[in-house]
């Protein structure tokens, strides 16, 4: 074993101890909103330039979790969310790998799209996902952009792969959709 | 998601004055018994394409959609009433004939693409009521419109996804080798899911005899999935990598001799075709392409003629029509329309003209 690898072992287990707990932590089966729940997730549009509301505390369980970003993955498939929106190209729904996002690109704003539904098609997923199951979905729709780390995605697609592995997707930066697209 | 074209309700085919042409398209519930249990209920087939009526038989000709989901493995059986073509009496809506152009679809091969009336030669001078069809699935299929049988069924683009249709029997013959299973990835099937050609219409010309056909060169990677039926969602299970097949180029541009069963020009084009085609009396034929050119060829030697930069792709239907000027060429308007812009500003044509040859010929 070269004297590289070494360090580089050594730095990445310091990088882990630092701040990996996050990446490992593993999350028991949340329960399923009653019939009649109330929004689960905040009001997260706002209009025209105004301030984004602040950001969900949730968001910190999800963020850079490997064991929800890979679950959000296989929901990913199992909900058919591949059938508009593809491996994140985008079909007859938006695509998920570049940064723009007309309804915002924070998890919190992706939750609340999934959880609401949005024109042309979206559908809601209330009473049909568990709010942890959208958090989930969310984490990993991010990760199609690049947007969580690199440690907690997935290396290899579960389908046939026509794009590089997520490990080497680019982080692309988050932008308002422009009005001069459609 | 319940379709019409499923079920018991196709009963009724089965005691048409003439049976179905081929023995798997007779029998009684087959809408139902050649699915798994309930599937029907679920299974797509609907009709999104092309509707022709013949005045003297008094029937109307249309083709049913895939199956649902893509993934085969998940509906056992034929699969029927998808992936095939209709005769129904106009007054009753009786179905008077089926037949199964691509029994147990495995590519998302329709059969909505449109039906070409036509007077067919046979035998001792007779003229046949027949049936132009550029199919989803590759083939070129003349059909007996009164009873559905197949007088000749030849590939027009290329195919490594079946092996051909067997005309005694009237099935698809399928390639196993190129089957998608759950799990397992196959590479280089062609045609790819929008087939060898979509919705969009050929032409057919009674001045020259052909038949233009505007279609593609897709090939494609398909791995299997199962799907989960969602309403609301796309009902899939596959996931496709698609891409230019032999040559390079995505679209073509075939002229089709229906009666000698063979090709006499095709023009390759980088891009997929979705246009459809026009020809006109005076020898042209038109259609566009989805980088904007709008074309007009020469319809027996397909030479480009002229063209014209529209402002966007074009998937518009090209129309032909008399100015009201009195003119006695024919200018030409289409729609150019892919995606949100449009333009429906007219093209005149009225300066192409064919070259001698072809306009002596009329």
């Amino acid at each position: 074993m070269s004297l590289r690898f070494r360090n580089s072992t050594a730095l990445l287990a310091l990088a882990a101890a630092l701040w990996g707990c996050n990446r490992e932590e593993r999350q028991t089966r949340g329960k399923p909103l009653g019939e009649t729940a109330t929004a689960a997730m905040p009001d997260t549009v706002y209009p025209g330039t105004g301030n984004a509301p602040a950001p969900d505390p949730r968001a910190a369980q999800y963020e850079g979790n490997a064991s929800a970003i890979a679950q959000g993955q296989m929901l990913y498939n199992q909900m058919n969310c591949v059938g508009c929106h593809f491996h994140g190209g985008g079909g007859m729904g938006v695509a998920l790998m570049d940064g723009k996002w007309r309804y915002g690109g924070r998890i919190d704003q992706i939750v609340a799209s999934i959880d609401q539904g949005r024109p042309n098609g979206m559908p809601a997923w209330r009473h049909r996902l568990t709010e942890q199951q959208m958090w989930q979905l969310a984490a990993y729709v991010r990760t199609l952009s690049g947007q969580e780390r690199k440690d907690a995605v997935s290396a290899r697609a579960d389908e046939v792969s026509n794009t590089p592995p997520q490990t080497q997707t680019k982080r692309e930066p988050l932008m308002p959709a422009d009005s001069d697209e459609q | 998601m319940e379709s019409l074209q499923h079920g018991p309700r196709q009963r009724r085919a089965d005691r048409s004055r003439i049976p179905p042409p081929y023995p798997q398209d007779q029998g009684t519930d087959l809408g139902v018994k050649s699915w798994g249990p309930e599937q029907w209920k679920i299974g797509g087939g609907t009709v999104w394409g092309w509707l022709s009526y013949d005045p003297v038989l008094k029937l109307v000709y249309y083709g049913t959609s895939n199956p649902g989901p893509w993934n085969a493995e998940q509906r056992p059986g034929d699969n029927k009433w998808t992936a095939g073509v209709f005769a129904r009496d106009v007054s009753t809506g009786q179905a008077r004939w089926y037949y199964h152009s691509t029994p147990h679809d495995l590519f998302d091969h329709d059969d909505i693409n449109e039906t070409i009336l036509v007077d067919w030669p046979g035998p001792n001078g007779q003229r046949i009521p027949a049936m132009l069809r550029p199919s989803r699935n590759g083939y070129f299929y003349v059909q007996d419109r009164r009873n559905g049988r197949i007088l000749s069924a030849d590939a027009y683009s290329f195919i490594n996804a079946y092996k051909g249709v067997d005309l005694k029997t009237g099935r698809l013959i399928p390639a196993p080798e190129k089957e998608p299973k759950e799990g397992r990835v196959v590479r280089n099937i062609c045609p790819g899911p929008p087939g060898a050609k979509d919705w969009n219409p050929s032409a057919f010309s009674p001045v020259t005899g052909l038949i233009y056909i505007p279609h593609l060169n897709i090939c494609m990677d398909m791995g299997a999935k199962n799907a989960n039926y969602i309403p609301g969602t796309p009902f899939v299970g596959a996931d496709v990598k698609m891409y230019a097949g032999p040559g390079g180029n995505r679209g073509v541009f075939t002229a089709w001799d229906p009666v000698a069963r063979r090709k006499v020009f095709e023009i390759k084009e980088d891009l997929p075709l979705w246009s459809p085609a026009l020809a006109t009396a005076g020898g042209l034929v038109f259609y566009g392409t989805m980088d904007g050119w709008f074309k007009a060829i020469d319809a027996r030697s397909g030479k480009l003629l002229w063209q014209f930069k529209t402002g966007s792709g074009i998937i518009g239907q090209p129309i032909s029509y008399r100015a009201p000027t009195g003119d006695s060429t024919s200018p030409c308007r289409r729609a150019s329309a892919a995606g949100p812009e449009r333009s429906s500003r007219p093209i005149s044509t009225n300066a192409i003209r064919p070259p001698r040859s072809a306009s002596s010929t009329q």
